[in-house]
């Protein structure tokens, strides 16, 4: 068994936010959801070879931690916020025109208006 | 509960079991010790000693690039997306409203008066520090927006116009896809000498990017969402 806290974490995390996807029917609900399956995956790659020792990767030092993953995620953070941000707009205008946050009625008034 | 949750319950144990065990019988993974050292020596004779923001505006520049792409067409999906559900009237009146302060605790508007600059100052220094300490770009534009926006709600006032920044954004991209292109092209003429310049440069126009994109990120929620308060109260005009 090699996981350790911080891989578990973000794995349970990511599998939990799966779920709300699976079962919650609120949009706003949903779109959180994406959010925690981001940052889990953001947590899951800070967590890989992570231990109690390392220290950050500046300058000359020894036992420094992975500078790859950190430098990959900081991208993988802005993109997360991006795909929420635009997701909760897409959110705004469908409930401008449908005034609900609920997937099943929203794809029934869609499908009463064509 | 509905009825098919029982079953989703059920298929997400059985995956959540599944990575668990596969990624638990995994090999070990020896920290790649190498790759730092290769990169620790090169930086050894550039001065850059962030090794983090050597890998993301050096070795995985492009990365970099399309990621900051992606901000700048998710601005423009934020923005078309507003324009088909609300009018620019209301939210001018709103970002020139003078002080608002309904709705907010003293506390929060007056203590936030006082942090406010040792914020915005922090942000800069962040942008600025990336090159040798932890920060950056990315990071520092974050904290400059994100005291910008606490301001701007919990005291209403000006803003930058939306136009503006807009325009603003999308002259900086050009800017840094510039940069790293010439960057990329004569780095071999220039030399280290010119490294940490080059950093510092792409490191300040990122910064200012990123808070760009992120005040037009939260301009165009605020003015979609008064459209419907505005509607609510009869059209305040």
């Amino acid at each position: 068994m090699n996981l350790n806290a911080v891989e578990i974490v973000a794995l349970l995390l990511f599998m939990i936010a799966l779920l709300g996807l699976l079962i919650k029917r609120n949009i706003i609900k949903s779109i959180l959801c994406l959010a925690i399956i981001d940052l889990a995956v953001v947590l899951f790659f800070l967590g890989i070879n992570a231990e109690r020792n390392r220290v950050p990767p500046i300058g000359t030092v020894q036992n420094a931690a992975d500078p790859v993953a950190q430098a990959i995620m900081i991208t993988a953070i802005v993109i997360g916020i991006a795909v929420t941000s635009v997701s909760l707009m897409m959110f705004i205008a469908l409930y401008h025109r449908y005034g609900t946050a609920d997937w099943k009625k929203a794809l029934d008034a869609r499908s009463r208006e064509t | 509960m509905k009825k098919s949750d029982p079953l989703a319950v059920l298929l997400m144990i059985l995956f959540a079991a599944t990575v668990f065990v596969g990624y638990a019988s995994l090999e070990p993974r020896n920290p790649p010790l190498m790759m730092i050292e290769t990169l620790r020596n090169h930086l050894m004779h550039t001065g850059v000693t962030n090794v983090v923001m050597t890998v993301y505006l050096d070795f995985r520049l492009f990365d970099t690039l399309f990621e900051t792409m992606l901000l700048l067409v998710c601005v423009i999906g934020v923005v078309q997306f507003s324009e088909l559900t609300t009018s620019e009237r209301n939210f001018r009146e709103h970002a020139s409203g003078g002080r608002r302060t309904a709705g907010f605790s003293p506390l929060m508007t007056e203590g936030l008066q006082g942090v406010y600059p040792f914020v915005l100052v922090f942000g800069v220094y962040v942008v600025l520090s990336g090159v040798r300490s932890p920060g950056g770009g990315f990071q520092g534009g974050a904290i400059i927006a994100a005291i910008f926006m606490s301001k701007h709600l919990s005291t209403g006032g000006r803003l930058i116009p939306v136009e503006l920044a807009f325009t603003l954004e999308k002259i900086l991209f050009l800017s840094i896809l510039v940069l790293a292109a010439l960057f990329l092209i004569l780095r071999r003429q220039l030399g280290s000498g010119t490294y940490l310049a080059y950093m510092y440069a792409i490191n300040l126009l990122i910064g200012f990017k990123v808070f760009c994109g992120f005040v037009i990120l939260y301009m165009k929620f605020m003015h979609s969402g008064l459209r419907r308060n505005t509607a609510a109260t009869g059209g305040r005009t």
